[in-house]
């Protein structure tokens, strides 16, 4: 019992460490929500501007049938910004950041987590989390060969 | 068709937020064989609702202290590393054979669980080590049972390993990596069923996004069936994440249990080409 509550007296980590996962949650959440917001706010723009070209009647109750090609679809991330730049495939490419920031948003959180658990001291976490981030860029590295 | 699939979403996101599944086993076959489209639209927009439905569970979900953050990434070093090796062994494993081993280790999973249905909280767990060490422990507060419940993870390697499987399983197949998790979680590491879906749903979309790029360049995310996807599955995640607080732990079972079921008789009979 003394030899506990010494433990506790002596660590400064100990209030920390208690208070922190509180701290770590709300920012860990607001970061998820900020960025589920944002990209469903830029989908949302992306579908208004398909809505603008195309007419709501064929969008959004449209024949069951893709509009074209996915030749259309600018898929890596120079094609969107050459069709933003040259004024082609605009709506698609305005959907698909939206796309992306929404699939960014995992990743960042772990990111969040790896910050925290550095400024919690908790070398493990750290380290678990950084290996994590690690098989994430290995897993898309080979997926592009 | 944006408005059939946006409805459509909306039930995949409240069932993916409740159950800790990315909702893939419900978009893939509604868009291929409701909405009638090709099966490369379905499963680039299924990654898009997996990581919808965790992003927009998980923001709930990890306020409300019930995904569990060391839990989640202390586990998904094994997802992520059986992911990673399900990439490289990818096309020189039999799929079948995949399909057949998954859906056994499914249904025996199904009948693990039927035993566990009416347990409400785990109560005293057998002590490891390893769970002390990683801290592998927190608590929450139960809408129903109206106080703060605090818990303990055990059997930490057993449930690393079934997180492996669930890694592997998405590197290989795509699919199901929220059902092993959950399992991994609930089963074997007997964390109260309400932790074991959050953490699920935050740990889903780090696993998917390291395949998301994949999929986006090869085109197979196309924007008028994911922009739906992803904009119906974060609402019907967002309201499920409410609902979720309200249910008992032995509901969220009863749920699990015949979606467990019907996905394992599906998937032994794909992998027997049935």
């Amino acid at each position: 019992m003394d030899s506990e509550s010494s433990a506790v007296s002596v660590s400064p980590a100990a209030p920390e460490a208690h208070d922190a996962p509180d701290a770590t949650a709300r920012v860990l959440g607001a970061v998820l929500r900020v960025g589920v917001l944002i990209s469903a706010a830029i989908i949302v723009f992306g579908v208004v501007l398909f809505v603008h070209r195309r007419g709501a009647g064929a969008v959004l109750f449209g024949p069951r049938s893709l509009p074209a090609g996915s030749g259309e679809d600018p898929s890596t991330i120079g094609e969107l910004l050459d069709a933003l730049r040259n004024d082609v495939h605009v709506p698609a490419a305005v959907t698909d950041i939206g796309l992306l920031t929404l699939m960014v948003t995992p990743v960042l959180s772990v990111v969040v987590s790896l910050i925290a658990f550095a400024r919690e001291r908790d070398w493990t976490y750290v380290v678990l989390a950084a290996i994590v981030l690690g098989m994430l860029a290995l897993g898309s590295i080979l997926g592009h060969v | 068709m944006f408005v059939e699939i946006l409805v459509l979403s909306m039930f995949a996101g409240v069932a993916g937020a409740l159950l800790g599944l990315g909702g893939g086993i419900i978009i893939v076959p509604a868009l291929t064989l409701l909405i009638g489209l090709p099966i490369r639209y379905a499963i680039g927009a299924s990654i898009v609702s997996v990581i919808a439905t965790s992003s927009g569970a998980a923001a709930a979900y990890v306020r409300g202290g019930l995904a569990n953050l060391r839990i989640a990434i202390g586990l998904e070093v094994a997802t992520t590393v059986g992911a990673v090796s399900g990439a490289f062994i990818a096309g020189h494993v039999p799929v079948r054979l995949l399909y057949i081993t998954f859906g056994l280790l499914l249904a025996y999973s199904t009948v693990a669980l039927l035993g566990r249905v009416r347990i409400e909280l785990p109560g005293d767990v057998p002590f490891d080590p390893l769970a002390g060490r990683l801290r592998f422990h927190g608590e929450y507060h139960d809408q129903v049972l109206g106080r703060r419940i605090a818990y303990t993870a055990t059997s930490v390697l057993p449930g690393s390993l079934m997180m492996y499987v669930a890694g592997l399983m998405s590197g290989l197949l795509g699919i199901g990596s929220g059902l092993f998790k959950v399992l991994a979680l609930d089963v074997i590491m007997r964390l109260p069923m309400k932790v074991s879906t959050a953490t699920s749903n935050f740990m889903i979309g780090v696993t998917a996004a390291a395949s998301a790029g994949v999929y986006f360049s090869r085109g197979d995310i196309h924007p008028l069936v994911a922009a739906p996807v992803a904009l119906g599955v974060l609402a019907g995640a967002w309201s499920g994440t409410h609902v979720m607080q309200r249910l008992r732990n032995t509901t969220l079972r009863k749920l699990f249990v015949p979606v467990l079921a019907v996905i394992s008789v599906e998937m032994i009979l794909r992998g027997l080409g049935v």
